[in-house]
């Protein structure tokens, strides 16, 4: 699974979000240190709903910054199972190279 | 933001349609929503950064989404997709001849330069929205005058009211009327600007203080509760700490005010140099008045409702009036603008010219970098025919000159950034002050603009040169067998054609340029009527609580009598200080402001006007004209006799004297002002009153001395002095001070810093247009002589031959010269026309010349054609010099 993909279906997890949402998410997040942009952002939606990852949504109702104007995502259960398993992988990946004697100098 | 939308729009065409319909709507928007917020929170350079980014991130995502769609099918290499070689190839290539590269980087950047910066000013004046929602439904009213021709008139108070009242086409209407106040109470007096507005005035604008809270309706009647609010510059420069403000009191002209909001620090309405607003609060004898016209009116369209129809229903509206008060409303119209037509009024029409005309100057150095690469590629004809032999393909071929071309553009363009941020700065001049503070970036739109200019350029630049090489290939390498390449007919074709283009551009901007000096010229020999130099001016305005209004005992004179022996006090003190000649105090100086007009009868007229006589009035003492050195025509000046005692009388200027008396004496004559009877005593000559290109009015003085005129009471003092009369202010202010420490002083300043002020937009404007012309001329000489030198080049072969079968010097002189004028006439031929057209369309623009004028035209005509021969004589003498044997020999 590439990183944006990833950060994408954490961002989802949630409740449905918008595009716009999405890349904010993901900017705050990791604090800036990964970006997405509109171009790179949608192609990657696209190959996602083509997988069934994700799935195009009705606007959440009852919120109260519901932006009418915007296509709403949400996360699809093989979507859900994906970042899970992905999560677990680098975390046990993390573990292991903690264990190892790496960590960030403080 | 409605550029970066259109852009990003433009550019999701490039994606695949499905896609397009897809995702492009919301990418667009949130595209603009990134950068808006990225702007906020990070700043300009940060957002100007993803802008870039955001650019290509969408050019990549199109490139990769139509390549979804082709690569599959078919198992091909698309023929562009290697972008990498092409890149690396074309750095080696540009970095071999760095001082090429740097040339023609450097020629791109001034140009993208000077264009960014012009376009950046252009974006401030006439594209960026103003600082008011719903801008688009402001409007401005005034009221016209068509017997006297007179347009753009400020409003009498009863007609705002009436036209509040009546009109269906406005949401509201609001009135304000701009002013000064003697501030008092701090450490040192100051003269504040006032604006007096109704309550609906904020409203309208649909702005609000923060904090604080807006004028209530009951506060805008006269005797309601005196309260004020504050611009957020006079209130960091009064209370520097904004909390405490609210509550405030502020004593001005000796009433007090209490501060009950705060404007934010965007707020510049009309103009950025307001302090305080406080309530027009007009009595009941103001609301009546239909004939003092001194209100700026500004409405609010209904929602929906177009300006024509606001017009439309003003006209009806007005013609209403003209019935039901003839005596005050004949002949007066109504005219209603839009706000930012009113705030841009001329400045529009000059902007653009000089954007057009920088267009034009960077045209000039694409076409010379173009003809640049054109040389450099006939250099490198080998390397292309021995590729396009080893079967290398035509596309790739004009891709890999493309990419030089994009990279040589993006480098210019980059640089023309940094050029244009620190020129955006110095053209701060054009824009007209209240649409936009001082900046110190560039906007974003114009860094789009530079992007979208750069990649024209690289268009420009990179495919003239690639389609003539790559089809110059295999054909011209064969017939050459082997040896040095000579071009085919096409290449110097392109070149020709090129040249052509390149002298014709310059002859425009040289027209251009020899104009604007000419107008400049003229507007500086316009004699302004008196004597400019060693001038002192100030402002010293008498009014407030050190000259009470309101004194049972004594009236009006009272008041009329302390003023005057406050200035007459004033004028001794100051002409006893060493250096000084002489003073005079007048309502206000020639040059500064309009400061006003009143109407006029005049004692059996020698015929009667057409319409109600108006002049200039100016209220002065004695000394006014000895200082100001405006010569008396004829009868006396002023004396201290003058006084209230005496008899009324006036002088009046050249102008009025023609147009009234029709050169008959005027001197004894009597003419009637607010019900006075005044004599003519004497006639002076015109002074340029409110601006150098004004032309002369009717003018009447009249001694300070002999009765209070209200308004036109002296505010102005001015000391001819015989030494720098910039050494003198500080102790002309002491004087001031020494009479009365609670006097505010404002506007010290020479006659000539106000004349300078007054120029400065001509003279830049000239320097600009001048400086584009003379770049034009090099640059075009350079590519005259560059294609020149290459023909010469190309025809060493033949020309030896010549020469060797007997032809003279001078038959191989005729030879170049002719060709290489040839070109330049075509050039000249072209830009002639293009300038008149040109002229057509600007018309207007200059002070005393038709763009048009033909000996101007003729003037650019011959000093190009000189340069331009200077540039061919070059080549072609270096041709006739050329030795038979040796060129013969190098074959």
């Amino acid at each position: 699974m590439t990183p944006i993909n990833y950060h994408i279906l954490v961002a989802l997890g949630d409740g449905p979000k918008h595009g716009y949402a999405i890349m904010r998410e993901i900017d705050e997040r990791t604090e800036g240190s990964f970006r997405v942009l509109p171009g790179t952002l949608y192609s990657t939606i696209k190959k996602m709903l083509a997988a069934s990852l994700i799935k195009e949504c009705a606007p959440p109702k009852g919120d109260g910054a519901v932006d009418e104007r915007r296509r709403y995502y949400r996360i699809e259960p093989l979507g859900r199972r994906q970042a899970a398993d992905e999560t677990e992988r680098m975390a046990a990946l993390v573990q292991g190279a903690r264990r190892k004697g790496f960590a960030a100098a403080r | 933001m409605n550029l970066t939308r259109q852009l990003f729009g433009v550019l999701m065409r490039l994606c695949p349609r499905s896609f397009r319909e897809t995702f492009g709507k919301d990418a667009v928007l949130d595209l603009v929503d990134l950068l808006r917020a990225e702007r906020r929170e990070r700043g300009a350079i940060a957002a100007s950064t993803t802008f870039v980014r955001a650019v290509i991130d969408i050019l990549s995502t199109a490139w990769r989404e139509r390549m979804l769609g082709r690569v599959r099918p078919r198992r091909r290499r698309p023929r562009f997709v290697q972008l990498g070689p092409s890149i690396r190839s074309a750095y080696r290539n540009l970095s071999a001849k760095p001082d090429f590269t740097l040339l023609v980087v450097t020629v791109l950047a001034l140009g993208i330069g000077a264009n960014s910066a012009i376009f950046d000013t252009v974006y401030a004046t006439l594209l960026k929205p103003l600082p008011f929602p719903e801008a688009q439904e402001l409007v401005v009213l005034h009221e016209t005058d068509r017997a006297r021709g007179i347009r753009g008139n400020d409003v009498s108070p009863a007609n705002f009211e009436d036209w509040r009242e009546t009109s269906t086409t406005f949401r509201d209407l609001a009135a304000m009327a701009s002013t000064t106040a003697n501030l008092t109470g701090g450490h040192e007096p100051e003269l504040v600007n006032l604006l007096r507005v109704t309550s609906s005035f904020l409203p309208v604008l649909g702005v609000e203080p923060e904090p604080g809270r807006g004028f209530a309706a009951e506060e805008d009647r006269a005797g309601g509760e005196r309260v004020a609010i504050v611009t957020r510059r006079f209130a960091l420069r009064r209370f520097a700490e904004r909390t405490d403000a609210i509550g405030a009191w502020l004593d001005l002209d000796g009433e007090r005010y209490r501060v009950i909001g705060i404007m934010p620090a965007t707020f510049r309405f009309p103009s950025g140099d307001v302090d305080v607003l406080v309530p027009l609060a007009m009595k009941q004898t103001e609301r009546e008045q239909r004939r003092s016209y001194y209100l700026t009116v500004i409405g609010r369209l209904a929602p929906g409702i177009p300006i024509e129809a606001a017009n439309e229903e003003m006209a009806a509206l007005a013609a209403h009036l003209e019935e039901q008060y003839p005596e005050s409303n004949a002949e007066n119209g109504v005219e209603v603008t839009g706000l930012r037509d009113h705030l841009v009024g001329a400045h529009g029409s000059s902007l653009l010219l000089l954007l057009a005309a920088a267009g034009a100057l960077l045209l000039i150095a694409v076409v010379n970098v173009a003809n640049l690469l054109l040389a450099r590629g006939s250099t490198r004809q080998r390397e292309i025919a021995v590729r396009a032999a080893l079967g290398e393909s035509r596309g790739r071929m004009i891709s890999q000159l493309m990419t030089e071309a994009f990279m040589l553009s993006v480098a210019g363009t980059l640089g023309g950034l940094v050029v244009g941020s620190w020129a955006a700065r110095l053209l701060g001049v054009l824009t007209p002050a209240h649409l936009e503070p001082e900046r110190s970036t560039l906007h974003l739109a114009t860094c789009v603009f530079a992007f979208v200019l750069s990649g024209c350029v690289s268009l420009g630049v990179g495919l003239i040169p690639a389609v003539s090489l790559s089809r110059s290939g295999l054909t011209t390498i064969l017939r050459a067998g082997g040896g040095t390449a000579s071009p085919g007919r096409g290449s110097v074709g392109a070149r020709s054609a090129l040249v052509v283009s390149e002298v014709a551009l310059a002859l425009v901007l040289v027209g251009l340029g020899s104009i604007t000096v000419r107008s400049f010229v003229e507007l500086m020999r316009i004699d302004p009527g008196f004597r400019t130099d060693s001038l002192l001016t100030m402002r010293v305005e008498r009014s407030g609580r050190t000259a009470p209004r309101a004194d049972p005992s004594q009236g009006q004179s009272s008041e009329h009598h302390r003023r005057t022996a406050f200035y007459s006090e004033l004028q001794e003190r100051v002409a006893r200080l060493p250096g000084v000649v002489s003073t005079g105090v007048v309502t206000t100086l020639p040059l500064t402001h309009s400061g006003g007009s009143t109407g006029f009868t005049i004692e059996n007229p020698p015929f009667e006007p057409d319409v109600d006589p108006i002049a200039v009035f100016r209220s002065i003492s004695p000394n006014y004209f000895r200082t100001l050195g405006i010569a008396l025509r004829e009868g006396r000046d002023f004396a201290e006799s003058d006084g209230p005692r005496t008899p009324g009388v006036a002088v009046v200027n050249e102008t009025l004297a023609e147009r009234f008396f029709s050169g008959q004496a005027v001197v004894g004559r009597h003419l009637v002002v607010w019900g006075e009877r005044l004599e003519v005593v004497g006639m002076v000559e015109d002074v340029q009153q409110v601006s150098f290109v004004d032309s002369p009015r009717p003018a009447i003085y009249v001694p300070t001395a002999q009765r209070s005129w209200g308004y036109f009471d002296p505010k102005e003092l001015a000391v001819r002095a015989s030494r720098d009369p910039e050494a003198l202010a500080a102790d002309v202010r002491a004087e001031v001070w020494a009479i009365d420490p609670d006097q505010p002083i404002a506007s010290i300043r020479t006659m000539e810093s106000i004349i300078s002020d007054q120029t400065l937009e001509a003279r830049f404007r000239t320097w600009l247009l001048t400086s584009f012309a003379a770049v034009a001329l090099l640059l075009s000489a350079l590519g005259v002589y560059g294609v020149l030198s290459y023909v010469v080049s190309t025809r060493r072969t033949e020309i030896g031959l010549r020469v060797a079968l007997g032809a003279a010097r001078a038959d191989v002189l005729r030879l170049v010269v002719s060709f290489g004028m040839r070109l330049v006439l075509y050039g000249v031929a072209i830009g002639v026309a293009a300038s008149l057209l040109l002229g057509r369309w600007i018309g207007g623009l200059f002070y005393a010349i038709e763009p048009s004028d033909p000996w101007m035209l003729l003037a650019a005509c011959s000093v190009l054609i000189a340069v331009a021969f200077t540039a061919v004589m070059l080549p072609a003498m270096r041709a006739a010099r050329m030795d038979p044997l040796t060129s013969l020999r190098s074959q």
